[in-house]
């Protein structure tokens, strides 16, 4: 793969959230590249940090909605470091050059606005005429594939089903051509024939748009879908990263593989699922030496002493194991 | 009875219903030993000591009859919790059953009880207390008894609708699955789950019912003489006003006391119940 | 839209059922009451047949019933009888007397509108801040005043200590201050609560975020997403209101001898002076009933989820 200019980079960043029972650390010095045209999925359990990473990067985190909330490191576009930037810059740039969709979205939509004027108010964001904005509004319905498009501009979010409203938030969020979206859970509350159409949507935008796709999920039948690479993250650390076929075939991290081998095609024919033993570590806790030791049956003195540095096991895929060598 | 306990646990985190709960119990105790508390009767007379500022013997000031002001105010607490205590416990009473019929039945005895609901509704409630005060007769009782009237449409309101959604719970349609009798049903399965909304409602509503009969005893509807009702004391202290303005003061500052301290205890409530409650 | 007209007609129609129906009870009430107004007109003066003549005068010898239908009937000429007490025709008298109450009663509701509604969206979206801590302190402190001795207070102060306005009566502007004080209170602290909590709970809306997140400005993002759906109840709020101002007015209106309705009503119930108290009743149960629906109207108005509820209902 050629390493052209990386459309987004996330550099050691670090997120901590303050609460009744202590700094919670969400993310712990994560770092990784997206590249343009690619769908890059960061996958792993609630809680793991990845959505916090990725609000983060849109500058969604105020003291609003996360009082005491902590944040270091950068995260690049472009040249510039969007954390850094003021909230006007940051206002220029998201639904412009930088999308996100959410997961829920009945709550996600305005229920006092209809679904055409939502998008429209995107749209007429780029000073173009009144008709040419609501032209585009109709294109992106159809686009997005909803049925019976100019009944549907009228319509309320109340009235609409939830992979319609999905699709409007697409529809909105694309309207401006972003070069990168990003989609926090985008099929978790559709059920799974809506689900496979989503995605199916987001594959085909992809191609004829060009734009890259960072998705954020704990499924990973999304992953081997529609990902091009993807991230593993644990208890706020990305622990390992690469294409999707080398993980899936050959994965590193111990995580990795359990969680791979507690899917539940992979232990067809036996009695009982396998699960991971254990639970996260405390999120409050400064945790020395490696994160996923409680829980790792290869455990060793170093694996308790020393955070596992980051290794190449393959030209492009990264893992942080000190023992990913003898596995 | 789990959820009671739940509450108690969590509340002494909660600022706003220790203050609460520290000044209704402050009132409590006042009420309790106001004999021990209050340094004259209520009834004391003492014309040549009337209308005195406030003094050692008398730390706030005597009325227009001699009376002790303090005194008055200590047995007037007494007064004011039992009004505000029986009015509310019949708004309960009638309101919540009310409520959980016209919520669980629905059909006509639901378009009966809202039409009552709706009556009651159509008038201010001062204006309605005060018709059935002077119909009745200014006592005390009849004060309890309008201010009941008037107000357990709060109850049946909210109980309704939370039955009516709760009702179509999957426990409910379980145990009506199961055979069980619609009124078993209801005090077993619907009933407890109402109680938190009712508990909250009630704090609130304790106040207002106070601030009512105050308001009742002002227009002199309520307690009769020599009975020292807040409300009464501060009536009589608009005839003296020019001489003596410190009897209009300190019944005043004793609502705003009780009443605070049923609306912090109220709202410390909500927040450990359910801090998105809308009520 | 026309749905909603539809249901604004049936409320009001069911709205005016329930007004005659109170009017009804109202005069069941009166005249099961001891005595009758006669008897309060001094009695040493007035031998027994004249008694008799006076009663028979004004139809209180007849039975209730009967009574109520005349005065009906009457209504629906637009004549509300006359009082007893002073003979007045008392559609003359509220004439009179309305106007003031609705001075006091309208002076009370925009004022604590317009101040309570800034002061919680500021206190709400600068959640935290000092401001927002100051305003919590003092909404709870002010509404456990009771707004009667606040204007005994406001009297104290105000006429007697600084000697700057009337104590009592109509003289003038000054002396519409001390009233509309005491009625803007409660009404003013509710309206900051509400206004506050609902900006608290739309700022914590997902669709806050996606409006942030379609790269619209602070600006837009309060206007368009925060206040629209903020203000619906406190909009709401602004109507029910009515009602308990129009109650609050009668002890406000007694303690400034001020000449509105609220004390009219106050006196004549005293007197038992029947048909003064049916009018001035079945005017504020107009008036209620009326602040009701709006209301009720409004919400389906400004809310589309309500409006298809209504409209659920309707058809």
């Amino acid at each position: 793969m050629t390493h052209q200019k990386s459309v987004l980079s996330v550099q050691e960043l670090e997120i901590a959230f303050s609460s009744p029972a202590g700094l919670i650390r969400a993310v712990n010095n994560v770092s990784f590249e997206i590249y343009p045209g690619e769908i890059y999925a960061s996958v792993g359990e609630s809680g793991c940090g990845k959505s916090s990473t990725a609000h983060a990067a849109m500058r969604l985190i105020n003291s609003i909605n996360s009082p005491g909330h902590q944040i270091k490191g950068r995260v690049l576009s472009k040249g510039r470091d969007l954390l850094s930037l003021s909230n006007s810059e940051m206002c220029a740039i998201r639904g412009k050059e930088i999308s996100m969709i959410f997961q829920n979205p009945l709550d996600s939509l305005n229920p006092l606005y209809k679904a055409g004027f939502q998008i429209y108010e995107s749209v007429i964001l780029d000073e173009i005429p009144k008709l040419e904005a609501w032209q585009r509004v109709l294109n992106l319905f159809k686009k997005t594939r909803i049925a019976d498009p100019e009944r549907r501009i009228l319509s309320y979010p109340h009235e609409l089903s939830g992979g319609m409203r999905q699709r409007v938030m697409i529809g909105m969020m694309l309207s401006r051509n972003p070069t990168l979206l990003i989609a926090d859970e985008p099929t978790t509350a559709l059920d799974v024939t809506i689900q496979a159409q989503i995605l199916d949507l987001v594959l085909s935008l992809r191609d004829s748009l060009g734009m890259s796709v960072w998705v954020i999920t704990h499924d990973f039948g999304i992953v081997a879908e529609i990902a091009d690479r993807v991230g593993v993250m644990y208890a706020g650390v990305l622990v390992e990263e690469g294409d999707v076929f080398e993980i899936f075939d050959n994965p590193k991290h111990p995580y990795t593989r359990m969680l791979l081998e507690s899917l539940p095609q992979f232990s067809k024919g036996e009695k009982r699922l396998r699960t991971i033993p254990g639970t996260l570590p405390d999120p409050t806790a400064d945790i020395k030496g490696c994160r996923y030791k409680e829980r790792c049956p290869w455990q060793e003195e170093i694996c308790r002493q020393d955070t596992p540095p980051i290794s190449l096991a393959k030209p492009g895929h990264k893992v942080a194991c000190h023992l990913s060598q003898l596995l | 009875m789990k959820q009671f306990l739940k509450v108690f646990r969590s509340a002494d985190r909660n600022k706003t219903f220790i203050v609460g709960f520290v000044i209704i119990l402050s009132i409590c105790f006042t009420a309790a030993f106001a004999d021990l508390i209050a340094p004259f009767a209520y009834d004391e007379i003492d014309v040549v000591h009337a209308l005195k500022p406030p003094s050692i013997q008398h730390p706030l000031g005597t009325d227009h009859l001699g009376r002790d002001s303090f005194s008055r105010l200590v047995y007037g607490s007494r007064i004011a919790l039992k009004v505000g205590v029986i009015a509310v416990v019949i708004q309960i009473l009638v309101g919540v059953s009310l409520g959980l019929i016209a919520g669980f039945y629905g059909g006509w005895p639901d378009r009966i009880i809202i039409f009552f609901t709706d009556v009651i509704w159509s008038l201010p409630p001062i204006i309605l207390a005060i018709a059935i005060c002077t119909v009745l007769g200014p006592s005390l009782t009849n004060v309890i008894i309008a201010i009941a009237a008037v107000s357990w449409a709060q109850f049946t309101r909210i109980v309704r609708s939370k039955t009516q959604s709760l009702k179509n719970m999957p426990y409910a349609e379980a145990a009506r699955a199961a055979g069980e009798s619609n009124v078993n049903i209801i005090v077993l399965y619907i009933l407890p789950n109402v109680f938190p909304v009712v508990i909250v409602l009630a704090t609130l509503a304790l106040p207002i019912a106070i601030i009512n009969t105050t308001a009742m005893g002002f227009l002199g509807l309520g307690a009769q003489p020599p009975t020292p009702d807040w409300g009464v004391i501060l009536a009589n202290s608009m005839t003296y006003i020019h001489n003596a303005p410190w009897i209009s003061i300190f019944p005043g500052l004793a609502i705003i006391y009780i009443v605070l301290g049923f609306n912090l205890l109220g709202e410390g409530l909500r927040d450990v119940l359910d801090p998105r409650l809308k009520i | 839209m026309r749905d909603i007209a539809v249901y604004a007609v049936r409320r009001l129609f069911i709205g005016m059922f329930i007004v005659l129906v109170v009017s009804a009870i109202l005069f069941s009430i009166m005249h099961m009451m001891p005595g009758d107004p006669i008897q309060l007109i001094d009695s040493t003066r007035l031998d027994q047949q004249t008694t008799e003549k006076l009663r028979e005068k004004w139809g209180l010898d007849k039975p209730a019933v009967i009574q109520y239908l005349h005065w009906l009937g009457n209504l629906c000429k637009g004549d509300m009888g006359r009082s007893i007490v002073n003979g007045q025709s008392v559609t003359y008298l509220l004439a009179a007397r309305l106007p003031f109450t609705l001075q006091i009663t309208l002076a009370a509701l925009l004022l604590q509108y317009f101040i309570a509604v800034p002061l919680g969206l500021l206190s709400g979206y600068y959640q935290g801040s000092a401001f927002d801590k100051i305003m919590i302190i003092i909404t709870a402190v002010f509404r456990a005043i009771p707004y009667f001795w606040l204007g005994i207070i406001l009297i104290l102060f105000f006429s007697i200590y600084l000697k700057l306005l009337p104590v009592s009566g109509y003289r003038g502007f000054q002396s519409l201050i001390m009233p509309v004080l005491t009625l803007t209170l409660p009404a003013l602290t509710a309206t900051l609560q509400l206004t506050r909590s609902e900006v608290l709970e739309v700022l914590r809306e997902k669709y806050v975020t996606t409006a942030v997140a379609k790269g619209l400005n602070q600006k837009m993002v309060i206007l368009r997403h925060v206040l629209r759906n903020a203000l619906i109840p406190v909009t709401v709020l602004f109507f029910l209101s009515v009602p308990w101002l129009i109650g609050g007015s009668v002890i406000t209106e007694t303690i400034f001898a001020w000449p509105g309705m609220g004390r009219l009503l106050w006196s004549s119930i005293s007197s038992q002076d029947y048909p003064v108290v049916q009018g001035i009743i079945l005017i504020i149960s107009i008036l209620t009933v009326i602040s009701t629906t709006v209301g009720d109207i409004l919400t389906g108005i400004l809310d589309p989820r309500i409006r298809a509820e209504m409209e659920g209902k309707t058809v």
